[in-house]
């Protein structure tokens, strides 16, 4: 006899952006998540389990913020179809726990208004009620409980109070909402009658016609109800709403936010002179136009300084073990070529960019800290001084910042802009800022560059790279705005945040995530990538039983592909090795430092394992020049920061875009520029008679 | 180790990295999967 098992309940997590939604779902489900896309649409979909005070399991899904149903962007469009269950791949939720940053309660109670009216049992998680009660907002929660009519949770996610309360809230049984905004008569007749036209959920119904009754275009229309005679019935209500002298827009939303004054005359009691509140203070220092950038510089070098000093231990550690797994598999495994291929390529190919783990780990805690801190809003305020004379807006500096991780998640963040040649722009150059994969690159030509170099001095030559990508980003952003895709400038709208504490939990749970994203890119792409290229560096065999290893390379196929693009590297100092590195880091940068450990061990292999930084050093041009100058050095650097060299990027380019134009000439054009960047800096450095 | 033995060791590690990329591009043309892991499923949008 089997037991029965208990029905997993949907709960979904609404709320404006920045109301702390995704610490109290990271509170809740802890590492029991998954994350993935709406099938369809380049929209996060963050799923967890979790359970209730009486072991109940909840399947619980993060939607993304939203400050109302009537939505501006396709992240919203989302949050709109789970809730009215338009979406067949997600089940349509049997509870809302509506997340209201308490310091801003009116206006987060607009889509708590709407989310009433869709008839799903809401349980109100009143977050930050400590900042509330710190400006000075006194909230009466007996009545405001009664207002709304739905249990309403005081909570401060990020010092973790109030999640018991939130747990047993949801374990009681909840009724749909007893109170809603009233809506107009005329509106409110012509809704329920509009209803019983659509084809959709009946429980649905009503708040798919108040929606359909704010759109005004016929066109949309028909695309939103999939039903021409819908459609033209939609069309009939507004027309019938404006004869009664209403606006068939404008009046929903009127009775939403006059019903909203009621709740907050009744629950909410504002201190009269509100005070200048911390973040008030704060924000007249880091929104400053000089010490505001002067902090932003500040912020910026610290992560990096922090970057280099605090990851140095761990990375001789991994070196260490790195060097002592190589030797240990040329003790056990016979002489051959598996050994070599064990030893020389998969080891030194992961191995090389696995060491890179505790920099990029560094990173995402800075970032996390930076996002959840709040600074991140104050940081595309302040850069919207410069983004609006390029002809973009702060919006447009929010997915560059988050291209610092990945090129890939500051490209999807593009569709919060509304214009679609300003969405354009921002993916064409998005790319430029210098993503974690650049790091590796920056750290090992770093080193070789100045091998001992303070970790100032290191994050000195760091700070430069990321500034150059920055400011290759504001140029090629003008010249797209004034040439391919011409179009006003943009007002900024930007919403910003209290600062606050971070969530270390969050943060360090994204670290994790990183860390795994990482090592799983290490044990697949990379090590398949590395395997590969040891192939192509060491076949076929050289007739000659006594060429040299340098010889046996040269006549490989990676050999003869360096070679061959020899001619269009010559130029830029690099020699036909480096030019390997370059074909074999296309599909993803950090393979370049894999590629050059491939190469030199390979050479090297009847010697002991030594730091790939030392043996770079003492590589020589056949006439005895040494092949990594500083010039070639930081010409690398510059060629990694401007090219493209990731084909994941291309292929989400191709899916944003719908075509393959535009990543191809991305491509195109990110490549061009790092050719001239690196020809610039070694030519122009020779001109001047640097090396 | 035997000659044949080394080979054959080679030849699958070769083989298995090629079969590797070869079942990311059919993945990826049934539509799903990145490698930046940012991403999972993305198959057409159910018609409605």
């Amino acid at each position: 006899m089997t037991a029965t098992p208990t029905a997993v309940r949907h709960v979904a997590i609404a709320g404006n952006p920045n109301c702390g939604k995704t610490t109290i779902f990271n509170a809740l489900t802890g590492l029991r998540q998954r994350t993935g896309n709406y099938p369809g649409v380049t929209v996060e979909k963050k799923v967890g389990r979790f359970h209730g005070t009486h072991g109940e399991p909840f399947d619980l899904l993060d939607l993304p913020g939203s400050y109302s149903l009537q939505v501006r962007s396709p992240d919203e469009a989302v949050a709109r179809d789970v809730l009215l269950g338009r979406r067949e791949d997600t089940p349509r939720p049997d509870v809302i726990i509506c997340v209201v940053d308490a310091s801003n309660i009116e206006r987060n109670l607009y889509l708590v208004a709407q989310l009433l009216e869709l008839g799903i049992p809401v349980v109100l998680a009143l977050n930050m009620v400590d900042v509330a009660e710190q400006n000075g907002t006194v909230i009466d929660l007996p009545a405001l409980r009664e207002k709304l009519g739905v249990p309403v949770v005081p909570m401060v996610a990020t010092k973790g109070t109030g999640f018991v309360e939130l747990k047993q809230a949801l374990s009681q049984p909840i009724p749909p909402p007893p109170h809603q905004a009233p809506m107009p008569e005329v509106v409110e007749a012509e809704a329920q009658a509009l209803a019983l036209k659509l084809h959709v959920r009946p429980d649905a119904a009503r708040s798919e016609a108040l929606l359909l009754l704010t759109i005004s275009d016929r066109e949309h229309l028909a695309e939103a109800t999939g039903d021409l005679a819908a459609a033209e019935a939609a069309i009939a209500a507004r027309e019938r709403i404006r004869a009664a002298g209403l606006d068939p827009v404008s009046s929903p939303i009127e009775a939403r936010y006059a019903w909203i004054q009621g709740v907050c005359d009744t629950a909410v009691r504002k201190a009269d002179q509100p005070a200048l509140s911390f973040s008030d203070k704060l924000d007249g220092w880091l929104t400053h136009p000089l010490w505001g950038w002067l902090a932003f510089l500040g912020v910026m070098a610290l992560m990096f300084v922090c970057i280099f000093w605090g990851a140095q231990g761990p990375m001789d550690w991994i070196d260490g073990l790195t060097s002592s797994l190589a030797d240990w598999v040329k003790t056990k495994v016979p002489d051959g070529d598996f050994q070599s291929l064990l030893s020389d390529g998969v080891v030194a190919g992961v191995g090389g960019v696995v060491i890179f783990l505790p920099q990029i780990l560094i990173l995402f805690f800075f970032l996390g800290l930076l996002e959840d801190s709040g600074y991140m809003a104050r940081a595309a305020f302040i850069m919207d001084r410069v983004m609006s004379k390029v002809g973009l807006h702060g919006k447009s500096f929010i997915p560059m910042l988050s291209s610092l991780a990945c090129a890939i998640p500051g490209i999807m963040a593009t569709r919060t802009i509304e214009n679609r040649k300003d969405r354009l722009v921002t993916i064409l150059v998005a790319p430029l800022m210098s993503c974690s994969a650049r790091l590796p690159v920056y750290a090992l030509m770093i080193a070789v560059l100045i091998p001992a170099a303070s970790a100032l001095q290191k994050a000195g030559i760091m700070l430069a790279m990321y500034l150059l990508g920055g400011v290759a980003a504001f140029v090629m952003a003008w010249i797209f705005k004034k040439t391919l895709l011409k179009s006003e400038t943009p007002m900024l709208l930007l919403e910003l945040p209290p600062y606050r504490a971070p969530a270390w939990r969050g943060v360090f749970l994204r670290m994790w995530e990183r860390a795994l994203i990482f090592l799983r890119r290490a044990g697949t792409v990379i090590l398949a990538l590395s395997i590969i290229l040891w192939a192509l560096l060491t076949y076929p065999k050289p007739t000659n039983p006594d060429a040299t290893p340098a010889e046996a390379i040269a006549q490989s196929i990676g050999g003869r592909m360096g070679h061959a693009i020899e001619p269009l590297i010559k130029p830029l100092g690099y020699d036909w090795k480096i030019g390997i590195g370059l074909i074999g880091s296309f599909a993803a940068r950090e393979v370049f430092v894999g590629t050059m450990g491939i190469i030199y061990n390979i050479e090297d292999a009847d010697e002991a394992s030594e730091p790939l930084r030392d043996t770079m050093i003492a590589e020589k041009h056949a006439d005895g020049r040494p092949v990594f100058t500083p010039l070639v050095c930081i010409g690398l650097m510059v060629f990694y920061v401007l090219a493209m060299q990731c084909v994941s990027t291309v292929a989400i380019v191709r899916r944003e875009t719908n075509s393959w134009r535009w990543p191809l000439f991305q491509v195109a054009y990110m490549t061009a520029l790092a050719w001239l960047g690196a020809f610039v800096v070694y030519q122009g450095g020779r001109l001047l008679g640097l090396q | 180790m035997s000659t044949s033995l080394d080979t054959i060791l080679v030849a699958g590690a070769i083989l298995g990295a090629l079969a590797f990329f070869a079942a990311r591009v059919l993945r990826k043309k049934a539509g799903c999967d990145s490698d930046c892991g940012c991403d999972v499923a993305k198959k057409p949008l159910a018609k409605r």
